[in-house]
């Protein structure tokens, strides 16, 4: 059995990119408690020897050919952007480079 | 205390293909911030990778050009981390089934051939450039998606030496395969390195740092010479190495510590969902194989073999493909192959390392070269004039005859002319003349030479050599005479 | 009686021959939005140009050109599905303003077709709930019930389709999002064997799960519409390489000496007046000479359980992409690149996104990948082994779509297990990317529908059709509609 913790909520949410408030963070670990100890119930099926699935059916993966495709001007996809300039997307400041 | 230093290299190296590797987008370096994207290699949510065969053709080429074994049944997984050159938050990768595994290179450094392991070769996709300006920070992702490989040796190599020997000779390799065009100043190909230390005689490791931003490959040993005396001094003062990330300061030639993580990334690989795992045939493997040109190795044996080149210079030769490809095409346009592989070794490269520059960088051509040659063979003009057009020559691109014609370089060939020259000159040196004739034959050289100073170099020293001796022996004749 | 109760085959017949004019149908579907999407709550974004669409289809007929197969129906896509000029928000107030600058590769299929785009339709925010209260925008009622959910993700689908304000709907079914609320409405809901249709320009959820599929009030409808969107495109690699036969056309081949096996565990703890239809609806089967048994599949109550993992796990690296960067929501005042990630996700994501958004990172974090995602994978392949027994003896695979009728607003938003237990007679199709329908197969005492589930092995899909076409033909219970 795994013990979800609230360090654990805290670290995967991190991991994950979401900041949680201290009243998320409590609903959150009692969300995930209940979801892992559910789905700890797999340790009961036997899959020694199994191969793992992860693709439902088979397939043989179609590769494309090296030539060069003129898709959407670059100012159409910038438009989309939350912030561009002069042909970049702008982002804040990255620190610590 | 005596240490050894040991260090495995991480190369990163930019694939020859047309387009990306999971979209249609051009790969040219150098294009306008972001007119080479497109709603995949931008992440846009209900787009779908579609790999690019040629990538995967080249990488195994690469690993088969390396000694790798192929990975037969092969993925991508995707690795995970937030940045903002990374649209997806997550590179695609290949994390346990690389494409080329268990492959190998040799190296030559002081006279010690060595073999250093390569432990894996898997294809991934690069990621975007961040600009950073005081209003914030600028993305292109021209450069986010396009096919890397990256090779991982094993911990073999023992000085900076070595590394560096190493990472020419891979560098050489991939570039004689035609895999990527391998170059360091347009970011084409990217070098960490994992630099401990230990005593001699101990078999553990010691705790490593890595080493990035490492631009040259004399950046690279120098970097790795500095990081291992750097840990050497720590140890030698009862320290402890950290595991960390430097930097390579490239100015101050000194390894600086970046940012360190508080704990260790975890990517979260796993394989990717939305392309199946594949197998490479067999007879695609063959294929390539059979598509392989000879490699630097081959080609340097066959300089030793067939032209009796030394090794050293066989070697030299062959360090580079752009330079022994010139070389090549040097001897097939006509000439000497010593003289030319001496001109190559001496003045060619004498020149680009002088000038920092690479042979694609200068306008001259095999062809040019080859009748330079031929016109000293030829007598049409003396080595050293042949130094004055060959300068001119490498940087203006110009061919040797106009060069020779429009600066009035041409040898004097003209008997008579030349005649009057000796017989002033053998006037106008008496005392010159009288020790010849008294047996000092070093007497000859210098008037030898008053005779090429007259003629401003041009005079065909054979010419002059052949007249002088017979207006002395003249004058001999006149001494002895009644 | 609307226009759109009747039969496409027989709708676009008469729009062909001149009867009926594709702006007639526009009108109409303008007008029942009008009348009843204030109740439904179906549409996040209607078509403003559907009138002038409708009339250039017309103008199209005069010139004397070829017509399409969909020729002038009104249909309705869920919001996960990119329609150019429209906007595509799955619900999320991360794509809120986002328009896509292509068309799915079914959007492309449907144009082609002469398909008429009437708007977008709710669904749980990103597909993911049972029930499309998770949308971030509106509550979606069932035509049925306004009190209860139209089940999801593909609420709004459903809704549309049984609300008749579309002929027709799209959705999309990664653990039973097109079947589950179509059993919910009392309609049809198809999902194709996985790859039959492409996923390309449809926002991934699920990858290895992520199917799109057809609402319609009836078989032969959805039959019919399937037929123009199957098939292999480049762009989707995991789109199937063989195309598919037509479907519509073999609808009332005999089903006779069909084998259908009733899986033990769907039978159990279930509603009982849905176990009633479920065993009224094996009774119809049995005459129609379709031999029922009861079987077994030992790893079937694991389905869900390795579901919730995989599809977490899948997810959370699917969404990792929205950060506001390139595209998508951006709060204000951001100081650092750590700051605009975890504002932008946390404000641009609801509770059960980032539910899952966890549970997913957690299932693929270091020291826990091998227990969970790991054993989740290997468990999917011990499903599927199971349903390919039975399947070599069995052609089809019966049961209830869903353990419940639709259940009320709030009543399981807050329990998760209960939400995603709604799922457990759906998420084994998913798992092995089996072909699966629901059809109504009657009403609770309180009237609302109940569905019945008819699977198929791999690229069965037309025998799946065929014998839901049989079973809808020998009832009554699509005829009846909701009074609205």
């Amino acid at each position: 059995m795994i013990a979800v913790t609230e360090d654990m909520v805290r670290e995967i949410a991190q991991a994950a990119a979401i900041t949680l408030t201290p009243e998320e963070t409590a609903h959150m670990l009692r969300d995930m408690q209940e979801i892992v100890q559910f789905v700890e119930r797999l340790k009961a099926v036997d899959t020694e020897g199994v191969q793992p699935t992860i693709h439902p059916v088979a397939l043989v993966l179609a590769m494309r050919d090296d030539v060069p495709a003129q898709g959407h001007p670059r100012e159409a996809l910038l438009a989309l952007a939350p912030d561009a300039e002069g042909g970049y997307f702008r982002v804040p400041s990255v620190l610590g480079e | 205390m005596t240490y050894e230093t040991v260090v495995g290299l991480e190369v990163h190296v930019e694939l020859a293909t047309k387009t990306k590797l999971f979209c249609e987008c051009r790969t040219d370096f150098g294009a306008e911030p972001n007119a080479n994207t497109c709603p995949i290699c931008l992440a846009h949510p209900g787009t779908l990778p579609r790999l690019n065969e040629e990538a995967v053709a080249l990488a195994i080429k690469a690993a088969l050009s390396l000694g790798c074994e192929i990975t037969r049944e092969t993925k991508f997984d995707r690795k995970h981390y937030f940045y903002p050159d990374l649209p997806k938050a997550y590179q695609m990768s290949q994390f346990d089934r690389p494409i080329g595994q268990n492959g190998f290179v040799e190296i030559e450094v002081d006279g010690e051939k060595k073999r250093i392991r390569i432990e894996r070769l898997h294809l991934e996709e690069d990621a975007g450039k961040l600009v950073h300006t005081p209003a914030g920070t600028l993305v292109d992702f021209n450069r986010g998606g396009v096919p890397l490989i990256e090779i991982v040796s094993a911990p073999d190599l023992r000085s900076g030496k070595e590394a560096r020997a190493y990472l020419e000779k891979l560098r050489a390799i991939l570039a004689y395969a035609g895999v990527s065009d391998v170059r360091m100043e347009e970011g084409s190909l990217r070098c960490d390195a994992n630099v401990s230390v230990r005593p001699l005689g101990e078999t553990r490791f010691g705790t490593k740092t890595e080493i990035k931003n490492m631009n040259s490959l004399s950046s690279v040993e120098k970097a790795i010479e500095y990081e291992a005396a750097r840990q050497v001094e720590v140890l030698a003062q009862g320290g402890t190495i950290r595991q960390e990330t430097r930097r390579f300061d490239e100015a101050r030639r000194v390894t600086v510590a970046m940012r360190a993580k508080e704990t260790a990334a975890d990517y979260r690989y796993f394989p990717d969902p939305d392309m199946v795992p594949f197998t490479i045939p067999e007879a695609w493997i063959d294929e390539i194989r059979a598509s392989i040109p000879e490699l630097p190795d081959e080609r340097r044996g066959r300089y030793i073999e067939q032209w009796g080149l030394s090794p050293y210079d066989a070697g030299v030769l062959t360090l580079e493909k752009d330079v022994s490809d010139f070389f090549e095409a040097t001897v097939a346009a006509g000439g000497d192959v010593k003289t030319i592989a001496n001109w190559m070794m001496v003045e060619v490269l004498g020149y680009l390392n002088k000038h920092q520059k690479t042979i694609r960088d200068v306008p001259m051509t095999p062809a040019h070269l080859a009748q330079l040659v031929r016109l000293i063979e030829d007598g049409t003009i003396s080595g050293r004039i042949a130094k004055t057009v060959f300068q001119e020559m490498i940087e203006s691109g110009a061919d040797p005859k106009s060069i020779v014609e429009a600066k009035g370089l041409l040898q004097i060939q003209d008997v008579s002319l030349l005649e009057e020259v000796v017989s002033r000159v053998v006037e106008a040196h008496p005392q010159s003349v009288a020790d010849y004739l008294a047996g000092k034959e070093r007497a000859l050289g210098h008037l030898v030479g008053q005779v090429m100073k007259e003629t401003k170099g041009k005079a065909n020293p054979k010419l002059v050599n052949d007249l002088l001796q017979k207006a002395l022996e003249a004058k001999r004749a006149d001494h002895a005479g009644p | 009686m609307t226009l759109f109760d009747e039969r496409i085959p027989e709708l676009v017949r008469r729009m062909k021959d001149g009867e009926l004019s594709p702006v007639e149908l526009a009108e109409e579907a303008i007008r029942r939005i009008e009348d009843v999407d204030t109740r439904v709550g179906s549409f996040l974004e209607r078509n403003d140009a559907l009138l002038q669409s409708a009339e250039q289809l017309l103008d199209k007929r005069n010139r004397g050109e070829a017509l399409g197969a969909l020729y002038g129906l009104p249909a309705g896509i869920k919001d996960n599905i990119a329609v150019k000029g429209m906007k595509l928000t799955c619900a999320s107030r991360m794509l809120a303003d986002y328009r896509p600058l292509d068309d799915a590769v079914v959007i492309e299929r449907l144009r082609a077709e002469d398909a008429l785009f009437v708007g977008k339709l709710n669904l749980d925010e990103f597909a993911m709930g049972s029930s499309t209260e998770t949308s971030a925008f509106q509550k979606t009622r069932n035509p049925w019930n306004p009190e209860t959910v139209p089940g999801g993700s593909s609420g709004g689908s459903a809704a549309a389709v049984a609300a008749r304000e579309v002929v027709f709907a799209l959705g999309t079914d990664s653990g039973g999002s097109v079947r589950q609320p179509a059993s919910f409405t009392g309609i049809v809901g198809f999902k194709p064997t996985y790859g039959r249709i492409p996923r390309t320009g449809v926002v991934a959820f699920a990858s290895s799960f992520d199917t799109v599929g057809v609402l319609a009030k009836t078989v032969d409808d959805a039959a019919y519409v399937y037929d123009q969107l199957h098939g292999y495109d480049e762009r989707d690699t995991t789109s199937l390489p063989r195309d598919a036969e037509a479907t519509f056309a073999t609808l009332g081949q005999d089903v006779r000496g069909l084998r259908a096996a009733v899986p033990e565990e769907w039978l159990e703890n279930i509603d009982p007046e849905v176990k009633a239809r479920i065993e009224e609806a094996l009774g119809v089967m049995e005459g129609l000479g379709i031999g029922v048994d009861v079987v077994r599949l030992p790893h079937l109550s694991y389905a869900e359980a390795a579901y919730t993992i995989l599809a977490s796990a899948e997810a959370a690296s699917n969404l990792a992409r929205f950060d506001g960067v390139r595209y998508g929501f951006r709060p204000e005042g951001i100081a650092d690149i750590d700051e605009l990630y975890t504002r932008a996700r946390s404000a641009g994501f609801g509770w059960e996104v980032k539910r899952r958004l966890m549970l997913g990172t957690f299932a693929l974090s270091a020291g826990r990948y091998e227990d969970f995602y790991l054993k989740a994978q290997k468990v999917r392949t011990r499903i599927r082994e199971d349903l390919a027994r039975v399947f070599a003896d069995y052609d089809l695979i019966v049961g209830p779509t869903a353990p419940t009728p639709a259940f009320h607003f709030k009543e399981r938003l807050d329990d998760p297990l209960k939400m995603y237990q709604n799922d457990r007679f759906t998420v084994p199709a998913n798992l092995a990317g089996l072909p699966a329908i629901s059809v109504p197969a009657g009403f609770s005492g309180s009237g609302l529908p109940i569905g019945l589930q008819i699977m198929g092995d791999a690229t069965d899909d037309a025998r799946v059709l065929q014998v839901a076409y049989a079973f809808q033909e020998a009832t009554l219970h699509h005829v009846r509609r909701p009074a609205l």
